[in-house]
């Protein structure tokens, strides 16, 4: 199959603090993924996991420390960042603060027409606007010469989707679209990646924690922990089999609609990101169930099992 | 079980000004509430639906443009229901903390982000506590952080240094310092990964069973009010709209709205198509006529546009406003 995107040994170190007391924290450490043409690839994990970072490297807001992406086999190139960024487009959380609220929506949406050079004149971009619009089940009178303000969310949130279509991308970086809007919402968002991957061949990049939705989505899905994939694979080995404790311990979390059916086990977090990153060995051991010697010595590889990666020693045995 | 705080009638409208223009957002819309000691309450429904100005009305918190239209709001302290609304500014802000307190949405503009953790406790304390020196307060502090099982050296920490689910508990922390008898709590997982999502609900639960106090929870996800409630209702356009246990809303939901909220969201597991509810939420200035669900409602009939349906008792302890079959 076609590789849309491909992320390679990516690592992205920030250092944090004065002169006087520098620590050097590793954000995304060694991440490895690809994504196929018409695939939705979720990238969950905890807040401050580094998915996020991992999706600002990829669209180029921050300098990745080293590691490629590769975007349909080439690499970016600096110079040539329009022709990126019209492959690649984002969505981000809250889409009250992606529109500039002092313009109307239709400005913004012409701005970013003429911006890439998409039609010649105005009669044009419309008819563009207006099919992709459609596309997201909104039309242009429900946008034409209003303030982002004037939309609801869920509108807001699908006019977000719709002029990251504008330039026709092949590959969409969804940054926690959902977990802004009302869950009677929810569903209507995440229905539409789900159409628009059938009719147009979108690929998406999920990034959440809400692994419900996820599940729902996506073909492939990596757990990420403190800059770390801990375990990857198609989602219906990983969420309904998961392998490493972490996973174990993020889908047991999910508050189940079901009075009868209550957490009985306690657990314990992280006062702290700072402490959990720098550990050395597997940044889990703090807060495994599982935990062995070896583990807080030493970082677990990858390995795979039963078509899944995982990185955790408990698997270190048995390599496939 | 004797009631702990009681809403009759309570109207709380937001009520604006544009040009002469006046607009009123009827956002708290004639709610009756009977919270009973020791209980876990939750309030569910979309945002814009009222949830967060029924907890500012609770708290007794009206500042303008949010105004009280009319009802009454009782709190039973000493064995006395008093009547709230008719107390000094001075008076509400005694109960405040000491038997009543709150705990906001979002925590990261809770607490003041250059002064360290032990100063906003200190600050609470101070205002409360007559104490003889200041190592009483600290001392206070680090006994009531232990016996929430969080480690007092938080205390010391910036709040930009504790990770966002430990944040919320600290915030969660100040609010039951004084160990009130009730404490509202709004939205106070949202924007949290489950993990510390259900960190934040198990100190809840902990502090519950230990305290014996009330909690009335407003949070749109129905998983939580399944973990964490015991009774619950469902609000919509500034209403109630049903009423019951939590154990028998999601076993026999009636109104169809609490149905779809239950039945909305995806599993692991269930791969099925999914459909959102159509239409938005309605407009809280000019809610539609009759019942404010209809024009979303799929078993809408003639008369659920005409006439407005009464939140009636259907078995013991269950209410819902929906016209039966």
């Amino acid at each position: 199959m076609e590789k849309v995107l491909e992320v390679k040994n990516l690592k992205k170190i920030y250092s944090i603090g004065s002169i006087f007391s520098k620590v050097k924290i590793t954000a995304v450490d060694n991440v490895s993924f690809y994504i196929n043409k018409a695939e939705t690839f979720t990238l969950a994990g905890e807040s401050g996991c580094g998915k996020t970072t991992t999706a600002k490297i990829i669209l180029g807001f921050e300098e990745p420390t080293s590691g490629d992406i590769i975007i349909e086999d080439k690499p970016i190139q600096k110079n040539k960042f329009q022709d990126f960024r019209k492959k690649v487009q984002a969505v981000f959380q809250n889409p009250f603060e992606s529109f500039n609220p002092l313009l109307t929506i239709d400005d913004i949406f012409y701005e970013t027409v003429f911006n890439y050079k998409m039609a010649k004149n105005k009669s044009h971009a419309e008819e563009i606007i207006n099919e992709k619009l459609k596309a997201v089940g909104l039309s242009f009178d429900e946008i034409n010469g209003r303030y982002p303000t004037e939309l609801s969310g869920g509108q807001l949130q699908r006019a977000s989707i719709a002029r990251s279509l504008l330039t026709n991308p092949s590959i969409l970086i969804a940054d926690e679209p959902v977990s802004m809007v009302d869950a009677s919402l929810r569903m209507s968002i995440v229905n539409l990646f789900s159409k628009l991957k059938k009719e147009t061949g979108l690929s998406v990049l999920y990034i959440t924690h809400d692994l419900a939705t996820a599940y729902y989505v996506s073909e492939r899905i990596a757990i990420m922990f403190r800059g770390n994939i801990v375990e990857m694979g198609p989602v219906d080995k990983v969420l309904i089999h998961p392998k490493h404790p972490y996973t174990q311990l993020l889908i047991e979390s999910i508050p189940e609609a079901d009075p009868d059916k209550k957490w009985k086990r306690k657990i314990s977090i992280a006062d702290t990101e700072y402490t959990e990153y720098l550990k050395t060995g597997c940044k889990f051991a703090g807060r495994c169930q599982n935990v062995m010697e070896t583990c807080k010595k030493e970082e677990p590889k990858e390995v795979t099992v039963d078509n899944v990666i995982v990185k955790c020693h408990l698997y270190n045995g048995r390599r496939a | 079980m004797s009631e702990v705080l009681k809403t009759e009638n309570l109207k709380a409208f937001y009520i604006l000004e544009y040009w002469g223009e006046k607009r009123v957002i009827k956002a708290v819309n004639n709610v009756n509430l009977s919270i009973k000691q020791n209980e876990i309450y939750g309030i569910a429904g979309e945002s814009g639906c009222g949830k967060s100005t029924l907890l500012k009305a609770l708290l007794a918190n009206l500042d303008p443009p949010l105004q009280l239209i009319d009802g009454k709001l009782f709190y039973k302290t000493n064995g006395d229901f008093i009547d709230v609304f008719s107390l000094t500014k001075k008076e509400i802000k005694n109960l405040r903390w000491s038997f009543i307190s709150y705990i906001p949405q979002g925590s990261m503009h809770v607490l003041n982000p250059v002064k360290k953790v032990k100063d906003s406790f200190l600050e609470i304390l101070e205002s409360h506590i007559k104490a003889k020196d200041i190592k009483e307060y600290f001392d206070l502090m680090r006994e009531h952080l232990k016996d929430l099982g969080l480690s007092p050296e938080i205390l010391e920490a910036y709040p930009h240094q504790l990770s966002g689910g430990m944040r919320q508990r600290v915030v969660i922390a100040l609010a039951t310092l004084l160990h009130p008898q009730v404490i509202l709590a709004d939205e106070p997982t949202t924007a949290l990964d489950v993990v510390a999502q259900r960190a934040v609900i198990q100190l809840l639960k902990d502090i519950q069973e230990t305290f014996k106090n009330t909690i009335i929870i407003v949070t749109h996800d129905m998983g939580i009010h399944a973990q964490l409630t015991t009774r619950m209702s469902i609000m919509y356009a500034g209403k109630i709209i049903e009423e019951a246990p939590t154990q028998e809303i999601f076993k026999n939901p009636i109104h169809p709205y609490t149905k779809y909220l239950i039945q909305s969201l995806p599993k692991i597991g269930e791969k099925e198509q999914r459909e959102g509810i159509s239409g938005s939420p309605p407009s809280l200035i000019y809610p539609p006529p009759g019942c404010a669900f209809h024009p979303r409602c799929p078993e809408a009939k003639p008369e659920c546009a005409e006439e407005e349906p009464k939140l009636i008792e259907v078995s013991p302890q269950h209410k819902v406003a929906c016209f039966p079959n």
